[in-house]
């Protein structure tokens, strides 16, 4: 399904000359410009998914776990024996 | 291609392994950069079911290891098991990214499976110098486990970096 769409002439007058500039047809930019609009609002979407859900967690909890803040911890006072490696993260703002 | 992680634990395995309260307090403490947080051992993160499924591998003494959460880790490293003072086990998980719900308990369920090894003698640096990563039988045993007790290897998650590493990270991998 395909859409068509009205923008200002100051934007269409603006991609065309990125366009140019950048040698990347104004449809091929208008895709990629949506396709970073799409992943901000799963962003937020995520972000408000999970807010919910952590104040959820937060009206049951009734306080029974103990936990407590700690100095850093010393690379000098100890030893590594193991680690879950991770496989090329994604770098994503929450 | 990789599935984004999930954003609650309905619906995970992990619902079933985790206390509701840890991951409320394992949440809300990976929202900002924070001092390093303690919890006391296996039961402040497990429910009984996970707890009983642990049981069936696991020691009660390999239980017993605290989990730490931290910002100083590198972007290589989602946990460590680390030894202190010869004897005391700790499990400490990197709190800079955003996991799934079922890889955070994988990598813990791993840690802990990894602190019985300690417990048991195992020889690591003789595994180190003979096997790559993903050889090592003691790797392979932790992994056998997490996922025995998971249901399924979650290895179809992305990871998200949410915050850039720190200068002063106290491990990064060999």
């Amino acid at each position: 399904m395909s859409s068509l769409v009205e923008i200002k002439d100051s934007q269409s007058e603006r991609l065309h000359r990125i366009a140019a500039e950048t040698g990347v047809r104004p449809d091929v930019l208008l895709e990629e410009a949506l396709e970073l609009l799409f992943q901000q609002a799963d962003r937020e979407k995520a972000r408000q998914e999970e807010e919910a859900f952590l104040r959820q967690l937060e009206e049951e909890d009734n306080g029974s776990l103990q936990v407590k803040t700690r100095p850093p911890l010393k690379k000098e006072e100890f030893t590594i024996t193991h680690e879950v490696l991770v496989d090329t993260p994604i770098l994503r703002r929450l | 291609m990789k599935l984004p992680p999930r954003n609650t634990l309905s619906g995970t395995r992990a619902e079933q392994l985790l206390r509701r309260d840890f991951y409320g307090v394992y949440l809300r403490h990976r929202y900002a950069d924070r001092e390093d947080l303690e919890l006391a051992d296996a039961t402040s993160v497990f429910t009984p079911e996970g707890l009983r499924q642990l049981r069936d591998y696991l020691t009660e003494d390999a239980l017993k290891a605290p989990v730490i959460f931290t910002e100083h880790l590198s972007n290589r490293v989602l946990a460590v098991h680390l030894v202190q003072n010869t004897v005391e086990r700790i499990v400490v998980l990197n709190m800079r990214f955003k996991v799934d719900p079922d890889v955070l308990v994988h990598a813990l369920i791993e840690e802990y499976a990894h602190s019985q090894q300690v417990l048991d003698g195992i020889d690591f640096a003789q595994q180190r110098a003979q096997f790559a990563y993903a050889e090592r039988p003691y790797e392979l045993d932790a992994k056998r486990i997490a996922t025995t007790i998971l249901g399924y290897d979650p290895d179809i998650y992305e990871t998200y970096l949410i915050r850039e590493e720190h200068s002063d990270v106290f491990y990064d991998i060999r």
